[in-house]
């Protein structure tokens, strides 16, 4: 679905487990991902963008994340977050970010016929995250765990 | 912002926190020291999961891990 998944240092810097980094270096190692290394360009618009989400009744937006959604309106990418706030704000005042939860990439590996309905349920119970009743039943899913 | 959207997200909200707290351990949580049961609480209340790790006081990985042990699910909102 994704070349590269690009991970921008703002978040690379979160990493502590020695799990996560060896599956980081891993997967640049096979190029599938990248480090984005931020610019100058890129901090201020985070910043724009944190300060643009404080005007909204939503979760407002951290760094990190305002980095990655600098990033994906700059080169017209896919923002990978689980972050209700970055999510919501490409509805309200990000137009033109495109921002995708784990739940829309499961549901784009479900549309190509990549994954069957259960891998919803599996990676509920594996990552203790739960989609919300909404979303599950958009797609014939009508229990969470 | 919209009011169909807004309504949308309250309901989301509004699932989260009944989500976050119908599942979660009260007696590990009450066990915990004060910065920390004050941390998951307020993630319990209002979903916000950068908020709640700067309050811990622990890094966002060990605050990931500590809301597992705590069995409060993660959800978007």
């Amino acid at each position: 679905m994704f070349h590269t998944i690009y991970l921008s240092e703002s978040i690379f810097n979160e990493v502590k487990s020695e799990s996560t980094i060896y599956w980081i270096a891993d997967n640049m190692a096979r190029n599938r991902m990248a480090l984005f290394t931020e610019t100058p360009e890129i901090r201020e618009d985070a910043i724009r963008i944190m300060r643009e989400s404080r005007r909204y009744p939503i979760k407002s937006i951290d760094y990190p994340e305002a980095v990655c959604l600098s990033i994906g309106r700059m080169l017209g990418i896919t923002v990978l977050s689980e972050n209700g706030g970055a999510y919501a704000s490409q509805y309200i005042y990000l137009r033109g970010v495109t921002v995708w939860r784990a739940f829309e990439v499961l549901l784009e590996l479900y549309r190509r016929g990549l994954i069957d309905k259960s891998e919803f349920t599996r990676y509920q119970a594996e990552t203790h995250h739960r989609f919300s009743r909404r979303d599950l039943e958009a797609i014939g899913i009508g229990e969470t765990l | 912002m919209e009011k169909r959207f807004e309504e949308i997200l309250k309901e989301y909200e509004e699932e989260g926190r009944e989500v976050r707290r119908r599942e979660a351990d009260w007696d590990f949580i009450n066990k915990q020291p004060p910065r920390i049961r004050a941390a998951l609480i307020y993630y319990i209340e209002k979903g916000d999961l950068r908020m709640a790790q700067k309050l811990s006081g622990l890094s966002l990985e060990e605050f990931i891990v500590l809301l597992e042990k705590a069995r409060i699910p993660r959800t978007y909102f």
